[in-house]
């Protein structure tokens, strides 16, 4: 209950603060996040091509293609945060949030085949031939050069990700592993998961030259590739299967959903919050559909204006949501119980009670409810 | 299946021949795709086994491309196959809307694969073969082993286009809609993906073909090369349309708009509706449509009123069209400002010019109104 308490936990900093100030800020945030982060992976990918090629390390080339496939991924970043941007039109009424799903979900699939594909193709067959190549271990300095240099270029692109996706997890009051979890901006999430596989392709790809030159034999650089392969194909997956889930239509957080029927049920023109949907269309932007059963004694103009109003609170409040849709319906309508039971189990009805204990508990019924 | 109603009943009488199939048809459309997409994976199975073997003996690249092309069309048939497997299951409280939209998300994913595996492929192996231009005496000897198995793989892939063909020709007439905009319009990437993907392999064969026989005729690879290519070519300009379609329909397509329009006058029609104010729609999965409506009732029903007619509505709008899944409809005032301004940013002039059509039309048929 301490949700709708007035600067109680949650729904202040998700909803309230978030996005209504930092919304423009945030997009940029991204925005940087993504350039930085396309910069740093041209110029190491760059480096890497030339040290492979020189030296013929096939852990050198499968760092190669990882940066290749970073820079794609960025690319097709780039391309959600500019085109999620887009209003709502007849054809997508809804908007076009999820575009932003969408391309980074593309961008997953494409670290997959770009990077972990050719990491493991390259090292699987330098094990398997293990052609001893004189070059590699004349220029081995040009390898260690360019991994360290790599790892500066890289630290800072992984930086800057780190630090806004800590500065959005302090706001929100979530754990690292709930707000990765949760989060529904994959573009910066994309970022902070790549450029961390890159840190550890790196070290791999050291380890592998490194035990490569001691013992001279090259199974320790197949070896690395594979690794470096695998962790890309880990990384594709994580980003995948969070995209997935948004793409499909994923809830909002149990958190604010709660709050927000919190906020519902404490209106004096309600009697009972039946149904409460939602779905995350977008980064920040939410469609929150409910169906409710209103006192009886008002009449119809008092219902539209009532929705109208909670509309506009429900708003203001979780800045977030974009759409709402109230439906009025009566409370004891059968099949659009067994339909909630069915969704829902006895969540909604166990919300419902704690309410009403709530309420009747407090006596003052307002004192819950004040916007921002 | 495309969100479909029917006759466009502008003249205020609700004919609906194809709601009315939809009940019945629904089942077997589902086992449709289904049949649709396993007889694919058999065929493409059967297929690719024998076109690796033949480029493997033979040595052409055009059958390996070829093989490669089989290899892809297995991979999207594995994952249209899980698309119709999860989207059906019910909506929970992760995903109050449902799982509808797997479908179109594993039918991306088979997209993509037909892009990379099959495109990459063909298109590099081409290449490849252009700029070495190997002599191979052991593809002109076996050429005959070429020309079989192709022949032998248009008569397979030709099975599976049949069905295909016949799923999406059903579909579509029963839908009343001309090919191409069934092809914009369907809500089933499933049978879609298949009939584009047969009709693509249909016309790889036949490069292939091309590629051996002037290859053998006049004892030069560039051809067999040049085919590959073409192929890979093909390959991507089908991934390309599938991705579009699937993007579309994962952002969240409205539905068609003859279905909106059915809608918006059914809503207008009920005797406590004043004006419908805004309707969306959503396809949420493959015949199934989230719609919200904002409308102003008449002000002097009571709030009792108002929550039974919503029920009816929703129960109404969900029998006449058996695809929408979820209605929601909003009580509001016709008059603020905001919400004319949103509804006016999204669809211009559009409701407007409905309700205005809708109006005249009732004023006809019962002037009392």
């Amino acid at each position: 209950m301490t949700l709708t308490v007035p600067g109680g936990g949650y729904d202040r900093g998700v909803a309230e603060e978030k996005s209504g100030a930092d919304d423009g800020e945030q997009g940029g945030g991204s925005t940087v996040t993504v350039v930085l982060a396309l910069v740093a992976n041209v110029l190491v990918g760059a480096l890497k091509l030339v040290a492979g090629l020189l030296t013929g390390s096939s852990a050198m080339l499968a760092e190669a293609a990882h940066s290749v496939a970073d820079t794609t991924t960025e690319v097709f970043l780039f391309t959600a945060l500019r085109r999620s941007g887009r209003r709502a039109d007849y054809r997508h009424p809804f908007g076009y949030g999820k575009e932003r799903f969408f391309w980074a979900m593309i961008a997953a699939v494409s670290v997959f085949v770009t990077g972990a594909a050719y990491s493991i193709y390259e090292g699987v067959s330098t094990i398997v031939e293990h052609p001893p190549d004189p070059a590699e271990e004349q220029y081995a300095w040009v390898a260690y050069a360019v991994l360290a240099l790599s790892a500066v270029i890289e630290g800072t692109s992984w930086q800057q990700a780190v630090r806004q996706v800590w500065r959005e997890k302090r706001e929100l009051a979530l754990p690292l592993v709930r707000y990765l979890r949760l989060s529904d901006d994959p573009t910066v999430k994309s970022v902070l998961f790549e450029d961390t596989a890159a840190l550890l392709g790196l070290l791999f790809a050291l380890v592998g030259v490194g035990l490569h030159q001691l013992t001279g034999s090259s199974v320790w650089d197949g070896i690395a590739s594979v690794m470096i392969g695998a962790l890309l194909g880990f990384v594709a997956y994580a980003l995948g299967r969070t995209n997935k889930n948004l793409l499909i239509g994923r809830s909002a957080e149990p958190r604010v959903m709660h709050a927000v029927f919190d906020h519902l049920a404490d209106a004096p023109e309600v009697d009972t919050v039946v149904d409460l949907q939602s779905m995350l269309t977008g980064t920040d932007s939410v469609l929150l559909c409910a169906r409710v059963d209103f006192v009886d004694s008002l009449s119809a103009a008092d219902l539209e204006r009532t929705c109208v109003r909670l509309d506009e609170e429900l708003r203001e409040r979780f800045t977030d949501l974009d759409q709402i849709f109230i439906e009025p319906v009566p409370r004891t309508d059968p099949e659009l119980r067994r339909a909630v039971l069915e969704r829902y189990g006895t969540l909604l009805a166990t919300w419902q009670r704690e309410h009403d204990a709530d309420r009747s508990g407090q006596s003052s019924t307002h004192s819950s409810r004040s916007p921002g | 299946m495309v969100g479909s109603t029917s006759g466009r009943d502008q003249r205020g009488v609700p004919s609906d021949p194809t709601d009315e199939g939809r009940g019945g048809e629904e089942g077997s459309g589902e086992g449709g795709s289904t049949l649709t997409v396993v007889l694919a994976l058999a065929a493409n199975a059967a297929v690719g086994v024998l076109k690796l073997l033949a480029g493997l003996l033979t040595g052409s690249s055009a059958m390996l491309a070829e093989a490669a092309h089989s290899a892809a069309d297995c991979t999207t048939e594995g994952f249209l196959f899980t698309a119709l497997r999860r989207s059906s299951k019910k909506p929970d409280r992760r995903h109050p809307f449902g799982y509808g939209k797997e479908r179109f998300f594993w039918s991306m994913l088979a997209a993509v694969s037909v892009f990379v595996t099959g495109a990459a492929y063909s298109i590099y192996e081409g290449i490849h073969t252009i700029i070495e231009q190997a002599p191979d005496p052991a593809e002109e000897q076996y050429a005959w082993v070429a020309y079989a198995v192709l022949a032998l793989s248009a008569v397979i892939e030709s099975v599976s286009w049949q069905q295909a063909v016949r799923q999406v020709w059903g579909e579509k007439r029963a839908l009343g809609l001309s090919l191409r905009e069934y092809v914009r319009l369907s809500d089933d990437p499933t049978s879609l993906s298949v009939l584009f993907e047969d009709t693509a392999a249909l016309l790889g064969l036949l490069f292939a073909a091309v590629g051996v026989v002037l290859h053998q005729l006049t004892g030069s690879s560039l051809w067999d090369g040049i085919a590959s290519v073409l192929i890979g070519l093909l390959l991507a300009g089908v991934a390309y349309a599938l991705g579009r379609t699937n993007k579309h329909l994962l952002v969240g397509r409205s539905a068609e708009p003859r279905v909106m329009r059915a809608v918006f006058d059914h809503l207008a029609d009920a005797p406590e509706v004043v004006a419908v104010v805004d309707l969306k729609s959503m396809l949420t999965g493959a015949d199934s449509v989230l719609v919200c409506a904002r409308v102003d009732f008449v002000d002097d029903l009571g709030a009792d009123d108002v929550e039974r007619t919503c029920v009816r509505l929703d129960e109404e709008l969900r029998e006449r069209f058996n695809d929408v899944d979820e209605v929601f409809v909003e009580p509001v005032p016709r008059g603020d400002p905001e919400l004319r301004r949103a509804v006016l940013e999204r669809y211009g002039d559009l409701l407007a010019d409905w309700q205005r059509e809708h109006d005249a039309a009732a004023q006809r048929v019962t002037p009392a109104r």
